[in-house]
């Protein structure tokens, strides 16, 4: 055995995944090479101070809780749908019927997939921030440790995020701060700020979408602004982008109290 | 993989997840944002990405992508980093250090390092289960995990130095 198998074998020699026939050749070259005998005597020691005295970071109750609620629907869903599939496919005078639309409904996106393009940026971030939105409402009224003040929002900002947010509105009476905390768009970090203004809950995301254009058509005119609006899921939505930031507002408000909140947040 | 059987496993590795992005990141908060982040994308896409690897292996292959992406990071860490031969004799005081010494050591070494350490020591993963999940070949991830435990070393001897513990003078028998 030369060094270099020896040192190939250190880990499973420590956790004792090794055949005894490999055991045994390795212990044979130990025996021969003190250099890898040393090598593998720190390795040992470094292994064992990690594993018992080094700190172990479980996972917390609130990230567990979050994390089985995410599980459970995604486990309603496939449940609810595999249901219909087994009902339709055990009905015989439904049988084709069903094959046929199956394999229209499985073959016309795959061909939309493969042959059309690329789903837009802009599409792809408004569908991710309407998913997060409901969820959020899912969870509502938002609980666990998520600050409220906004120096301890930005503080966590500052900690958590990998640009400045530059966030000029922190609410007021009229328009409530509720919560805010960093998250992910895109798989990219982004800061969300959730405001409550009446009974309806909206929800600001700002995320570095330097990359992601505003697309031209159904732009909204509020006072000399122009950002794009879409409808998801029911909700308004208001995408701008301010350099190389992206803003991003999903709301349940109507249009006029969009709009005002919109100004509040784009021209403090 | 059924969704509900991955959904049932995320669960179960779930300390795992956290452990290892709770010492990749700066906080409990970044932790806790980027265990959330690789639950969601695997229960989006992992069934169809996880073919014939184990999935504790394609877990922790998303979370890495994801910080990587999130920082930036090219490369495993090793270019800049010149590890000298150490001293074998203080390497029995290491007992003698604290728990928060240690954690300062292992947190004082670059991301890629300290993740297939904590991988291979706390969680028991083989050199096949890192190869796949940071794209190293497995000479290189020797090179790692080797030039990660001499790092770490140097950092404890320098940290026993620094707080005065220096091994015994050897006794001699006098006839």
């Amino acid at each position: 055995m030369t060094c270099d198998e020896a040192r190939e074998r250190f880990e499973d020699l420590l956790h004792d995944r090794l055949s005894p026939a490999e055991s045994q050749s390795l212990r044979q070259h130990l025996s021969e090479c003190p250099r890898c005998l040393e090598e593998l005597d720190a390795a040992g020691l470094i292994a064992t101070l990690i594993r018992h005295r080094v700190s172990y970071h479980r996972a917390p109750d609130h990230l567990r809780q979050s994390i089985l609620h995410e599980v459970r629907r995604q486990r309603t869903l496939m449940g609810r749908l595999r249901q219909a599939l087994h009902t339709l496919w055990t009905t015989p005078p439904v049988l084709c019927a069903t094959t046929a639309m199956l394999v229209l409904a499985l073959a016309l996106p795959l061909y939309h997939m493969w042959v059309g393009p690329a789903p837009d940026p802009a599409v792809r971030v408004v569908g991710e921030a309407v998913r997060d939105y409901d969820r959020l409402l899912l969870n509502y009224p938002p609980h666990g440790t998520n600050p409220a003040e906004p120096t301890q929002i930005q503080q966590w900002f500052q900690q958590t995020l990998n640009f400045s947010p530059a966030i000029h509105f922190w609410g007021n009476q009229e328009i409530r701060l509720l919560r805010g905390y960093p998250t992910y768009l895109m798989e990219r970090r982004a800061a969300c700020l959730i405001f409550k203004m009446g009974d309806a809950v909206s929800t600001l995301y700002i995320f570095p979408g330097g990359d992601i254009s505003i697309p031209p058509h159904d732009r909204r005119q509020i006072n000399g602004y122009a950002p794009y609006q879409t409808t998801a899921r029911d909700q308004r939505v208001l995408l701008w982008r301010q350099g190389e930031l992206a803003f991003l507002i999903v709301s349940r408000l109507t249009k006029p109290e969009l709009d005002q909140l919109f100004l509040r947040i784009r021209n403090p | 993989m059924t969704q509900t059987e991955l959904a049932a496993a995320i669960v179960v590795h779930l300390d795992a997840l956290h452990n290892l992005a709770a010492w990749l990141a700066r906080d409990s908060a970044a932790a806790s944002a980027l265990v959330q982040a690789t639950c969601r994308q695997a229960l989006r896409a992992m069934p169809q990405e996880l073919s014939g690897t184990p999935l504790r292996v394609g877990l922790v292959t998303i979370m890495w992508r994801l910080y990587r992406q999130d920082h930036r990071l090219s490369g495993d860490g090793l270019s800049d980093i010149a590890v000298e031969h150490v001293a074998t004799d203080k390497r029995v005081l290491y007992h003698t250090l604290s728990k928060a010494d240690l954690d300062a050591g292992l947190r004082q070494l670059p991301e890629a390092l300290r993740a297939a350490l904590i991988l291979t020591a706390m969680e028991g993963y083989s050199l096949e289960d890192l190869t796949a999940i940071f794209g190293w070949s497995k000479p290189r991830t020797q090179i790692v995990l080797a030039t990660a435990r001499q790092l770490l070393d140097r950092l404890l001897q320098a940290r026993l130095t620094s707080i005065g513990v220096s091994p015994a003078p050897e006794v001699k028998d006098v006839p």
